[in-house]
């Protein structure tokens, strides 16, 4: 698994693990991002059970175990924590779980001795050794209880699913989106896919497009950063979603 | 590289420790389809007893009209009451076999979590021997006793679970042959029974049915808690050899390994 320090001042670092070559192939690869601060570290979207040893060996290059205090969550998929179990043992103890208020009995399946700090609808905040984190809401993008992740000072945002990547096995690349028009037909059928609705995607594009923002990453596929911020946020803003809706005028629903 | 893409351990006895997990994980996954032969067999205890149940109020009203030759069929339906309650009590038991299930399954995730430590420590091991890294091999190391001792405890659990089951089994076989022997009782007992001699004989046929009905369910309920006993057999040497690994680190000479 891949380190790639995406923002770094002092001991405030954005870095993502990403691009597992010991992935089984039957799973998508996706990035688990950590945010180091002068006051401990916050995992965002661990992973899966079955990328925890990668992820395990990759982190500890990087980060003491002995600072994460926080993990996050972006919704309750199992490729965003049914590793959980293992996380929380390996974490200090009293490592809160960040998710929304939607989810913490469902991610229990993950792990029953998880303790969960339920996000509310309208958001939350955190505070890291002087830097201010803040879960902006992302329901219905694709979950119906999702948080984004904003770090004003560093300027950068994990958007969980939203902008990510399905890309096709290959070389080592880089973390970066280099031709976005090239990179839309790897985004395109996941997010026609598993976005339902306009009014959501719209009310979470126009937040966005208020951040600051120098640079963005979801949970899979590659970070933007620059121009490509907006030329993502005008993509997904004429992109036609809720394709699945299609399938119920289908044979099978039709009878 | 290994074919599925994990990383090789480095040394033997990391190699060694993740046999014995693969043999522990097979071993419990081969109880699974005696406990469910057993858990099959089982399930029409409830019925089957509630059932001997009502003949037997029927069998005691039946001889309360046969008046003095109904005394003897009165007394064994009375025998039977108990044989009934016999068979409630252990069906109580029955909801430890639900039980089993919950520790086969708790065991097998378990095992998983053992499994994505070792790795975990072999991805570290190669990654880094820095003074983070052997902090978190401690921190694997300290996780991973507490997985093998969890794992003793949910072995234990099956070891006892079996072992309730197989007295299970023993029970039932008890009362299928008392039961046999009421019913042949009564049987006699409507030889003499006069005008009340066909109800009786109904009685003692459909108690016969019953008993039928128990031995054959109780057999097949024998089978598998035999073949689990001889898994959990299996399955305890497989545990010795794992538990022995719980008395000294497995991930540290991972780290000796690769800087000798």
């Amino acid at each position: 698994m891949k380190c790639y320090k995406l923002f770094a001042r002092g001991e405030h670092r954005w870095l993502a693990f990403t691009q597992d070559e010991h992935k089984p192939g039957s799973i998508v690869d996706t990035n688990q991002v950590v945010i180091t601060t002068s006051g401990g570290a916050i995992l965002l979207d661990p992973g899966g059970i079955e990328v925890f040893p990668a992820m395990m060996g990759a982190l500890v290059h990087e980060v003491d175990l002995e600072t994460i205090g926080h993990i996050f969550l972006s919704h309750q998929d199992p490729d965003v924590g049914s590793g959980l179990a293992l996380w929380r043992q390996v974490t200090r103890p009293g490592t809160l779980v960040h998710i929304s208020a939607l989810w913490p009995s469902y991610v229990s399946h993950f792990d029953a001795d998880t303790k969960f700090a339920p996000i509310p609808d309208e958001g939350a905040e955190i505070t890291l050794g002087g830097t201010t984190l803040r879960f902006l809401p992302s329901h219905y993008m694709h979950s119906p209880g999702a948080f984004s992740v904003y770090d004003p000072a560093a300027r950068a945002l994990f958007s969980g699913d939203i902008g990510a990547a399905i890309l096709p096995d290959g070389p080592t690349r880089d973390v970066w989106v280099s031709d976005f028009n090239s990179h839309v037909q790897y985004m395109s059928g996941f997010h026609r896919r598993v976005l339902a609705s306009r009014e959501a995607r719209d009310a979470w594009v126009e937040m966005v497009a208020r951040l600051p923002l120098d640079f963005m990453i979801p949970q899979h596929g590659l970070a933007f950063r620059g121009q490509d911020i907006q030329r993502f946020l005008d993509w997904l803003s004429g992109l036609d979603i809720g394709c699945g809706v299609d399938a119920y005028r289908g044979r099978a629903a039709r009878g | 590289m290994s074919p599925s893409g994990t990383p090789t351990p480095r040394n033997t006895g990391t190699r060694r420790y993740r046999g014995i997990l693969r043999q522990v994980e097979v071993r419990i996954r081969a109880l699974f389809p005696d406990i469910n032969l057993a858990n099959r067999a089982l399930f029409r205890l409830t019925d089957l007893s509630e059932d001997m149940r009502i003949l037997s109020l029927n069998a005691e009203l039946a001889a309360g009209r046969a008046g003095p030759r109904g005394t003897a069929v009165r007394a064994l339906t009375q025998y039977t009451r108990g044989l009934v309650r016999r068979l409630v009590e252990i069906n109580a038991d029955a909801s430890g076999l639900q039980s089993l299930y919950g520790t086969t399954t708790s065991a097998l995730r378990t095992l998983r979590h053992l499994r994505q430590l070792e790795e975990a420590a072999v991805h570290v091991d190669i990654a880094d021997i820095s003074p983070s890294g052997q902090s978190a091999l401690d921190v694997l190391e300290r996780v991973r006793a507490g997985h093998l001792h969890e794992m003793a405890a949910r072995i234990a659990g099956i070891n006892g679970g079996t072992t309730r089951l197989g007295k299970m089994v023993s029970v039932v076989d008890d009362v299928v042959s008392q039961a046999a022997s009421i019913a042949t009782n009564i049987a006699a007992e409507a030889v003499n029974a006069g005008a009340h001699e066909a109800e009786f004989a109904a009685v003692s046929e459909t108690m016969t049915r019953y008993v039928e009905e128990l031995r054959t369910m109780n057999d097949r309920a024998a089978r598998g808690v035999r073949g689990a006993l001889e898994g959990c057999k299996a399955l305890s040497e497989a545990a010795t050899t794992l538990t022995r690994h719980q008395s000294k680190p497995a991930f540290q000479p991972a780290i000796q390994g690769a800087s000798a």
